[in-house]
């Protein structure tokens, strides 16, 4: 059967803002420089920039067995900063229009009206709307935009930028920490428990513009926080780039839960990179959902660093036709005591592919530790395609360690049973579906739950044709 | 006699075996899995050579056997020149020497064994390899449609071996095949079947050696309704190095195939595992599965496991599992309790553990593999207490 185009407009339609500076393509050393210069940069971050492209520039790409197929990728085609007309704004209302109209289509301001916290929108490179509710700054909460931050909380920032992904990891990260632009800065202080989801939205807009937004999360000791990210991007024929950057730091007995839900447009290479250090008794949460996108290679990582720490990943990945999502989470055990579980699923369909890519390592001395892995995917037709390529090193004996996967189809009598029961064979296929995401759907906040649903549906659809 | 072992390998000539690559193996953000470097494979092997079954570092490699009614034994170097050009045709073709210890095995072989089964023997054939030095030995089975052997191969003795069998299964055809394997110095060891429709191939592989292993074994599913199942066990004690593989690839519909590997690790032992399942488009209707579990009896003792899966065909059924960890002290304190000193409930333990690999050896080749299996393992706790 025909895969039918998924009708994505109400994403895709480019708006035509005004761009107010615009860098050539390509990157070099006067690039960087220049957009250090116009972020107003103390020193140290200027350093640190130029050592990543020093770093970027050495470093091969990567050659792993079974990786997408970066070569439609022209780096020197990419333009590295764009900073849209619009400056930061405080309440709605003071954003340009032709944005605003953008965000509305996606939906953020429902969200706000529903009384999130704070909301930050990206557009372009630049945070142009924020706003932070009294409570939360009351309670000392920082939330703000990453390149205000550098200069507004110095100590706080530079004490942890850079130092929990490397600019030597690997070359996405190198380029990323070059010409890093936008993103959030989070602290939430000892013991104040955050009861609203902070969040944010991205936007790229400009033809072969990259995305590099470092987001830096500090829960200090006890404390508690959800974020929750979303990502859209408007189809172009050249190819997009998204190398950003997520930092966590969780500390003793606090408590993060991160959430996105990515669906860049099909021309987009997401190639993202984000990590965690949870100390003792800490737990951090990944909540993924990867549906769009041309090619993605997404690991979040976590590092349990003190007695007792924790994590959880739960994602799903959703590869259509063209698309190849190779996703996949990382944990190091180094620590006694620690414990991690791994939910992963992904569908694909119409020819697309899914990779479920795990490293789970346990250190001599991290006795008493859990792992568990779950991988499960859902094949809808023969021309699909889904690899697993977990990798476990276990080097202390006193653990529990598992790890299962399973790979399969929708059985044609689930499938009859339900139709026999007067749902129509989509219904039929969405309600199967849905219960297979239900793990991962049922941690996301409503509306996104919701949302994600939805988009799945459609993409549902168009393959049913 | 039909020319040389050279001629034999002849359409292969002309491979630079120290300008390959390593065998393919997992690289994670920790390192290469691999301990082939480690042990120092590429190092320049002694060219006297000799007109005996000798490796080329003057090595012996004898094997003594009791061929049973309707199994035909030729020598490599006894093949009629018919046989010649067939081994000729298939030599390498399932073990493609594309790495480095690939290449090498074929640079070095100096003799190998043409077995063909042309219709059901239910007596096993035992082949007893007796090694002493450096040796490259090969074996190339071939069952005629409708037939079906048991093949039981042990190695013994001490020295670095490469071994080849590769087998190719006509319709219908059914081989077990199950070796035991303890060497002291190392074994390269690799096995491949190509099986064909309604055929089954089912391997069990236990690995004793002291010092060094690398085992792989691949079944190719070619046929409709292939079957292949491998359970293998492999105990590391001392300083050995283990870094064993099975794998199953289905290119036809209707396959089915098994994968169980168990291993304890003691001492400052090490392993790697790497497992795969490939499911081609063409291979609808496949079910198989593949389990890792490992057993850690030692505080530096470490295993890496990597069970992948390479799905092309979504209507199948595919699942893989792999543990790891230490043994249940309530186990241990269980049977302390009942008067067991602890060395023989540690024993008990470990054997239960790895049993299940044995029993999944097919009832008819079990009595032979059981008692072989069983003094394995009881040397193994013995040196390793």
């Amino acid at each position: 059967m025909d895969a039918l185009e998924i009708s994505r407009a109400r994403h895709e339609l480019p708006a035509p803002a005004k761009v107010r500076f615009q860098e050539t393509p390509g990157l070099s050393e006067e690039v960087v420089r220049r957009i250090s210069r116009s972020k107003d940069e103390p020193d140290w971050m200027l350093a640190l920039r130029l050592e990543a492209l020093k770093a970027f520039t050495a470093k091969a790409m990567p050659d792993w067995p079974g990786m997408p197929d970066l070569s439609p990728l022209d780096l020197d085609a990419i333009t590295y900063y764009v900073a849209p007309e619009a400056r930061e704004s405080r309440t709605w209302d003071e954003v340009p229009k032709e944005i605003k109209e953008t965000f509305e289509r996606l939906g953020i301001p429902e969200a706000e009206r529903k009384a999130l916290g704070g909301v930050g929108g990206q557009w372009d490179s630049e945070v142009v709307y924020h706003n932070l509710k009294q409570e939360l700054e009351a309670q000392g909460v920082i939330f703000e935009n990453l390149d205000v931050a550098v200069r507004k909380y110095p100590e706080l920032v530079r004490k942890r930028f850079g130092t929990c992904i490397s600019l030597n990891d690997h070359k996405f990260i190198s380029l990323h920490y070059a010409v890093w632009s936008g993103g959030t800065f989070i602290y939430v202080p000892k013991g104040v428990k955050v009861e609203i989801p902070l969040q944010a939205y991205f936007r790229m807009n400009t033809r072969s513009m990259g995305q590099f937004e470092h987001t830096l999360i500090v829960v200090d000791d006890g404390a508690e926080l959800h974020y929750i990210e979303g990502c859209s991007a408007p189809r172009y024929e050249t190819s997009s780039l998204h190398a950003g950057g997520v930092e966590i730091f969780v500390g003793k007995g606090a408590r993060c839960r991160y959430s996105s839900v990515e669906n860049w447009s099909r021309n987009t290479f997401n190639l993202n990179t984000k990590r965690a250090i949870v100390e003792r008794g800490g737990t951090i949460e990944w909540v993924g959902g990867n549906l769009g996108s041309g090619a993605t290679m997404l690991y979040p990582c976590s590092i349990l660093k003190g007695e007792g720490a924790r994590a959880e990943h739960i994602s799903i990945a959703f590869a259509a036709h063209g698309q190849d999502q190779d996703t996949g989470a990382k944990v190091y055990h180094l620590a006694p005591r620690t414990t991690s579980t791994i939910k992963a699923k992904s569908i694909s369909q119409g020819g697309g592919r899914t990779n479920y890519r795990g490293h789970l390592f346990i250190r001599p001395g991290a006795k008493g530790s859990k792992a568990s892995v779950e991988c499960d995917a859902l094949m809808f037709d023969a021309e699909s395609k889904t690899d697993t390529m977990p990798s476990l090193e276990i080097k202390e004996p006193d653990v529990e360690v598992a790890h299962e996967a399973r790979v399969g189809r929708i059985s044609d009598e689930n499938i009859f049973y339900l139709m026999s029961r007067g749902l129509s064979e989509e219904q039929a296929v969405e309600m199967i579906v849905n219960g297979f995401l239900e793990p991962v759907t049922k941690e996301l906040p409503v509306e996104y739950a919701v949302e994600l649903n939805k988009l799945i549906t459609l993409e549902i659809e168009g393959g049913l044709g | 006699m039909a020319g040389t072992i050279a001629s034999l390998k002849g359409r292969h000539a002309g491979i630079d075996a120290d300008a390959l690559p390593s065998p393919a193996h997992v690289t994670t953000p920790t390192g290469a899995w691999t301990f082939l470097e480690e042990r120092g494979r590429k190092e320049e092997r002694g060219r006297k050579g000799s007109e005996s079954a000798s490796g080329r570092t003057g090595g012996t490699h004898t094997i003594s056997y009791d061929a049973p009614e309707g199994i035909a034994i030729t020598a490599f170097k006894d093949l009629s020149v018919e046989d010649a050009e067939l081994v000729r045709e298939r030599l390498m073709t399932l073990v493609p020497p594309t790495d480095t210890a690939a290449a090498q095995h074929l640079r070095e072989l100096d003799d190998g064994l043409l077995i063909k089964v042309a219709r059901p023997v239910f007596r096993p054939l035992f082949l007893r390899h007796t090694v002493a030095g450096d040796s490259a030995h090969h074996t190339l089975v071939f069952l005629a449609s409708g037939s079906q052997a048991k093949i039981v191969e042990t190695f013994a003795g001490e020295g670095r071996v490469s071994h080849v069998t590769e087998a190719f299964l006509g319709e219908n055809s059914h081989l077990v095949h199950a070796a035991v394997q303890e060497v002291a110095g190392g074994l390269l060891s690799r096995k491949a079947a190509s099986i064909g429709r309604d055929a089954s191939a089912d391997w069990f592989e236990l690995e004793a050696n002291d010092g060094f292993t690398f085992s792989r074994i691949t079944s190719f599913l070619d046929g409709p309704d292939a079957a292949a199942s491998v359970s293998s066990a492999y105990l590391g004690g001392g300083a050995s190095r283990i870094d064993v593989g099975a794998r199953a690839e289905h290119r036809a519909p209707h396959g089915t195939s098994g994968l169980l590997t168990r291993g304890a690790l003691a001492g400052d032992a090490k392993a790697i595992y790497e497992g795969a399942l490939a499911i081609g488009a063409d291979a609808a209707k496949s079910e198989a599965f593949q389990q890792e579990h490992c057993l850690l009896l030692s505080d530096r003792a470490e295993v890496r496991a990597s069970p992948t899966l390479y799905i092309d065909n979504n209507d199948v059924r595919c699942s893989h599992a792999a543990t790891a960890g230490k043994p249940d002290p309530e186990r241990l304190f269980y049977l302390m309790a009942r008067g067991i000193p602890e060395a023989e409930a540690h024993r008990m333990l470990v054997k239960a553990f790895v049993w299940p690999a044995v029993e999944a050896v097919p009832a008819y080749a079990r009595g032979i593999i059981a008692p072989l299996a069983e003094r394995a393992i009881a040397r193994f706790t013995e040196a390793t207490r």
